[in-house]
């Protein structure tokens, strides 16, 4: 992902000791939950082969079952609600307007008629240190196709306010074709790859 | 508007070995899906319309301006050393000067509002800071002082002094990025990704752009949170320029 990662979370380390640490020793293996204040997933299509379009998604969730001893026996669930999006639309009166759009569209979300967006990992890969893949079935549109995402383990911190309980950083890329889900709209003017970026933090549960 | 590393292996990669015709002039119909799957109303503008000429399209040399309708600009931090935390912004506008035949010759001022701020925060603001001044996540971002300080220093900007080719689409942008007041030299690293044009803007160009950079925001006096909030600062930016009326 950004090269940020690997740069900065060193520097983090160095001034703030007490703050995260890119370790899995002492990790609980327990249950997560995404602790949505500090969680972005976005996608991001190709507009014209001129510029690249990225859209927030605002309302989504995710269950990781952590195990910092094995960590191919861990998983994950995460569901997406596709009318919850936000774009940099400049014109903050039709903004609304263009998301529910985008949301509720045919040729786009279609978010109505498939009121969600599911990803639940069927298995997961150490292939680094900290870097690893998780494959699973994303539905969208009505379509279960596999899905491999590459993830990084940025690191796991403990904050007074969370007392015990591991806070545990990660982020994950994947590009995925819509077509292969049945979104054909606009092919030439909308890329058919849809990069689909997460960085966020997970809440080991009381 | 992400990642230098999609960016090469994605769509400007195809534009690049699909399309080596001439040093910055890309042929979008190169990166196009065979005309017959793109539904009428979206085909590439050149082949849609068939009163514009059928030429390989060259960007003009020309002044532009932000098409912001297709313009993404960010900045990401690391929080925690946990995750990465990017925040939109939402009011910026920008001028570039550009000639396709000699870019080193191009410039670039832009501008952005710190007030204009979309981030993702999924939380009531108010019950988590009943002590705050502000009503809202984004306008604590804009405007309180170990942020962007919006209230005394209500523009931020980018005025480029000098631009280096580095490769047949890529490039560099140096220039002074005036930040919280201080003035830094930046230099940003660009793609270049083509020009287009669009029935409705006529013969005018339409040119498309990644650019990314690392800043440190101590380097302008930014020093709150620290190790909560990382020194590196990384920048985006993905978009379209539209060639200015004449």
């Amino acid at each position: 992902m950004r090269n940020i990662i690997a740069s900065v979370s060193v520097a983090a380390l160095i001034a703030a000791p007490a703050l995260a640490e890119q370790t899995l020793e002492g990790v609980a293996a327990d249950t997560y939950q995404l602790d949505k204040t500090h969680a972005f997933l976005t996608w991001t299509v190709r507009h014209n082969g001129l510029s690249g379009y990225t859209v927030n998604f605002t309302d989504f969730d995710a269950t990781l079952e952590f195990d910092p001893e094995d960590l191919s026996a861990s998983s994950i669930t995460v569901t997406i609600n596709p009318m919850a999006l936000e774009t940099n639309y400049p014109d903050e009166a039709k903004r609304a307007e263009w998301h529910t759009e985008l949301s509720t569209d045919d040729r786009f979300l279609n978010g109505d008629e498939f009121p969600e967006i599911t990803f639940v990992s069927t298995s997961a890969e150490q292939t680094g240190d900290f870097t690893g893949t998780v494959t699973g079935d994303l539905t969208f549109l009505g379509v279960t196709r596999p899905v491999t995402m590459d993830v990084t383990y940025n690191g796991t911190a403990n904050v007074p306010w969370y007392g015990e309980r591991d806070l545990l950083g990660f982020s994950a890329e994947t590009t995925i074709k819509r077509s292969d889900f049945g979104m054909t709209a606009m092919l030439g003017m909308i890329s058919d790859e849809t990069r689909i970026e997460f960085s966020g933090e997970f809440l080991q549960n009381e | 508007m992400k990642l230098s590393t999609f960016l090469l292996a994605g769509a400007s990669a195809i534009f690049i070995a699909a399309c080596s015709q001439g040093e910055d002039s890309i042929e979008i119909e190169a990166t196009m899906p065979p005309a017959e799957t793109a539904d009428t109303e979206t085909a590439e503008p050149e082949t849609a319309e068939p009163e514009a000429p059928a030429e390989t399209p060259v960007a003009h040399a020309a002044t532009y301006s932000i098409e912001p309708t297709h313009a993404f600009l960010s900045f990401t931090v690391m929080h925690n050393g946990l995750s990465e935390y990017t925040v939109d912004f939402t009011d910026f506008d920008a001028t570039l000067d550009f000639d396709p035949d000699a870019p080193e010759a191009s410039t670039l001022t832009a501008r952005i509002n710190p007030l204009g701020l979309n981030v993702n925060y999924r939380a009531d603001y108010k019950a988590g800071h009943p002590d705050s001044e502000y009503d809202t996540w984004p306008e604590a971002l804009s405007k309180d002082s170990r942020f962007l300080n919006a209230t005394e220093y209500p523009e931020i900007t980018f005025v480029s002094t000098s631009v280096t080719k580095t490769g047949e689409n890529t490039g560099t942008v140096t220039g002074n990025l005036t930040f919280l007041g201080a003035t830094r030299p930046v230099t940003l690293d660009v793609t270049y990704n083509g020009v287009g044009s669009a029935p409705w803007y006529g013969e005018r160009s339409l040119i498309g752009f990644d650019a990314t950079t690392t800043i440190s925001r101590s380097a302008f006096g930014q020093d709150s949170l620290p190790g909560i909030i990382s020194d590196e600062v990384v920048i985006e930016f993905s978009g379209e320029f539209l060639e200015n009326e004449e």
